[in-house]
């Protein structure tokens, strides 16, 4: 049994190759962007990639390699279950919509005519999102009808970038002054106004259809959950001063007592009825009910993040420090057991 | 038991639609663009689409679709396996290899300098190729080792677009004296100098990787073997005079003595071990040895393709006509069965 394990700096792999090396996991490191991948995961059982969606490389071919791997049958991590929605807010109507999970109402058009049509006949504010993006960027409130026919015509015209660099520079002070970000960091956004990343470059303008969500008022945060390998670990995350987006706040609330038990119960609902291996789901609350923003595979880890106990099945809460990452090795060892068997 | 149709002139679902009506068998006809689609295949056990690779609207959503479908429990057309690596010659790659299917060497980078490096230690000719297009577009044959490093610096620096007027003109103009077009569509490639394809608009650049294959010499013709749910039939296409890509080149041999029947094991072998529903593929011969080029789950019927006869598993072969199109619907008929059993 070996796993094959493609490594990179800051991501989920440093804690997978130190749990192997501590329990004495056979792996191997690979380098997925090598032409000859296939065999070098000749005598490997499993792949494990935390790949990530602002790479131009990765996006180029990840999810591909994944979903041929785990056709000839090898264990892979992500799995298809968990990985094929990754980063795309459009594929993720469907995919909520299909098993009638309790989805924020969403709404995606693909010709100009029938989103004008919509936005005539609905009710604002409305919140518009491009497919891609963490961190609540390319998220935006639309608070009238001609704020939506601009957001409309521009989709079917010149198109939006994914990456603002301005924006993201805005971001980063934020973050910086409230001591979440180093000032090398800072500098990059600085650096990142004359010089586009690989990823802009290579990604494009998103054009060609546009998606809104219903707002969902009175939510000062929203809800996180984490599924990796039948537990759950949640936590909240304030707004933005003045904003109404969560994501990538910076502002987590880890007080267990405020974690609604029925976006937990959902989560695990979601992740058995899809055959996920891990998701980060994201939650807001309509009159006490939880209704489900967005999933992703991976997940941004900060201090911390991991000593506030985590929940099982049946919602039993373990007050205890404990490692996802290790889990997700766990699930691998598990996979490839049961394959053999 | 009900069958959901997505209707498109020129596609798949006239046929669909016809055999349907002619066998009484329950559809109803859907819109996969409108955003109620989900509320539209409440009562329908399965979705066939046969969805375009160059339509803007369907590259938006149909294979997210699709997958949400088949992962909540419904029959699609195309599935999964059959799906996933549509237009995308690096996927294909990836399929390939995992299996260790017979197929022409093929390379990927997506880095620059690797492919610079690849490029000055191999051999030439090779054939460079966009990982989307069909009918030969974007397919290039590379002489030299300059020709190959212009291509590299080009797909890390301003990129390809898909469409390109000139050669598509050229296309034109070619297929209007064999006949097989008319004066219309060559005013068409006129108007596409000024205003390109929305489809390539709203695609942008390819960029980010550089994907060449082998060039295998000696082929004046390819085959194509096309695989739906247990059955074969198969054909050759002649090269393009003074040319070397035979894609698109409509000049078809169907004389079924004439082909090698080893690509017949091969077609039958792949489909098999991938799960697929439905897959044209392509082959060059080297040797006596049939290599993969390429595979989709649709392609445009050739003139009297049907009139061949086909072959089943065990290579026999039925000298009658008949109409793939209908052993789609037969294939989806027996996997709902087969669910619901």
């Amino acid at each position: 049994m070996k796993i094959g394990i493609h490594h990179r700096e800051g991501s989920y792999s440093t804690e997978w190759i130190s749990y192997c090396d501590q329990n004495d996991i056979a792996y191997k490191l690979v380098d997925c962007y090598k032409n000859d991948i296939i065999e070098q995961l000749a005598d490997c059982d499993a792949l494990m990639w935390h790949y990530y969606h602002e790479s131009a490389k990765d996006i180029q071919f990840a999810k591909q390699l994944l979903f041929a791997l785990e056709g000839s049958g090898k264990v892979v991590y992500p799995n298809r279950a968990s990985n094929w929605h990754f980063d795309d807010k459009v594929g993720q109507k469907y995919l909520f919509e299909s098993i009638g999970a309790p989805l924020v109402p969403s709404y995606a058009f693909y010709t100009k005519r029938e989103a004008l049509e919509w936005v005539n006949s609905t009710s604002f504010p409305k919140v518009f999102k491009l497919r891609g993006g963490a961190g609540s960027s390319n998220v935006r409130l639309v608070r009238s009808r001609a704020q939506a026919v601009s957001f409309v015509r521009k989709a079917f015209g010149r198109g939006f970038k994914r990456y603002h660099p301005l924006k993201n520079l805005n971001e980063r002070w934020r973050l910086y002054k409230m001591g979440k970000m180093s000032f090398v960091d800072l500098l990059k956004g600085w650096i990142r106004l004359l010089r586009p990343t690989k990823f802009a470059r290579v990604m494009g303008r998103d054009r060609g259809y546009i998606y809104f969500q219903d707002f969902i008022p009175n939510n000062t945060h929203d809800i996180r959950v984490t599924y990796v390998n039948n537990r759950c670990f949640a936590s909240r995350r304030a707004v933005r001063p003045g904003d109404f987006r969560a994501s990538g706040s910076g502002i987590p609330d880890m007080d267990q007592a405020n974690v609604p038990l029925s976006a937990l119960e959902i989560s695990f609902d979601v992740a058995e009825k899809l055959g996920l291996q891990s998701a980060a789901i994201d939650f807001v609350v309509l009159d006490d009910k939880p209704l489900i923003v967005e999933i992703c595979y991976a997940y941004g880890h900060y201090d911390g993040h991991y000593k506030h106990g985590y929940y099982d099945r049946d919602l039993n809460y373990y007050k205890e420090e404990f490692n996802a990452y290790h889990w997700m090795v766990d699930w691998v060892l598990e996979e490839v057991q049961n394959g053999k068997n | 038991m009900r069958i959901a149709i997505q209707p498109r002139k020129g596609s798949y679902s006239e046929r669909w639609i016809e055999y349907c009506e002619s066998k009484g068998i329950d559809y109803k006809i859907v819109d996969c663009h409108r955003h109620d689609i989900m509320e539209q295949l409440a009562d329908c056990d399965a979705l066939m689409w046969h969805y375009y690779h160059e339509c803007v609207k369907d590259i938006q959503v149909a294979k997210q679709l699709l997958y949400a479908l088949e992962g909540s429990g419904k029959v699609v057309f195309p599935d999964f396996p059959s799906n996933w690596h549509f237009d995308d010659k690096v996927g294909q790659k990836y399929l390939f290899e995992t299996m260790d299917a017979p197929m022409v060497p093929t390379y990927v980078f997506y880095d620059k300098k690797e492919a610079m490096q690849w490029a000055k230690s191999t051999t030439y000719p090779k054939v460079f190729k966009l990982r989307g297009g069909a009918a030969s577009d974007n397919v290039k044959l590379v002489k030299t080792k300059a020709q190959a490093k212009r291509l590299i610096k080009q797909a890390f620096g301003r990129g390809f677009v898909r469409y390109n007027p000139w050669v598509s003109l050229k296309e034109r103009w070619r297929l209007y004296r064999l006949g097989r077009t008319d004066l219309n569509d060559c005013v068409k490639g006129l108007i596409r100098f000024f205003l390109p394809t929305y489809y390539c608009r709203v695609l942008g650049r390819d960029k980010g990787y550089v994907y060449f294959q082998d060039f295998v010499p000696d082929n004046g013709y390819d085959i194509r073997v096309l695989y739906v749910f247990n059955r074969c039939l198969a054909f050759k296409r002649v090269v393009r005079p003074g040319d070397f890509r035979a894609s698109g080149s409509r000049v078809f041999d169907y004389k079924q003595s004439r082909l090698p029947k080893k690509a017949l094991t091969v077609a039958f072998d792949v489909a098999k071990k991938l799960d697929l529903q439905a897959a044209a593929f392509d082959f060059v011969m080297k040797g006596k040895e049939p290599l993969l080029v390429e595979l989709s789950y649709a392609s445009g019927p050739s003139p009297e393709q049907n009139d061949h006869g086909y072959y089943e598993e065990d290579l026999s072969h039925h000298p009658e006509t008949f109409n793939p199109n209908d052993w789609m619907v037969e294939g989806v008929i027996s996997k709902i069965r087969s669910k619901t059993a």
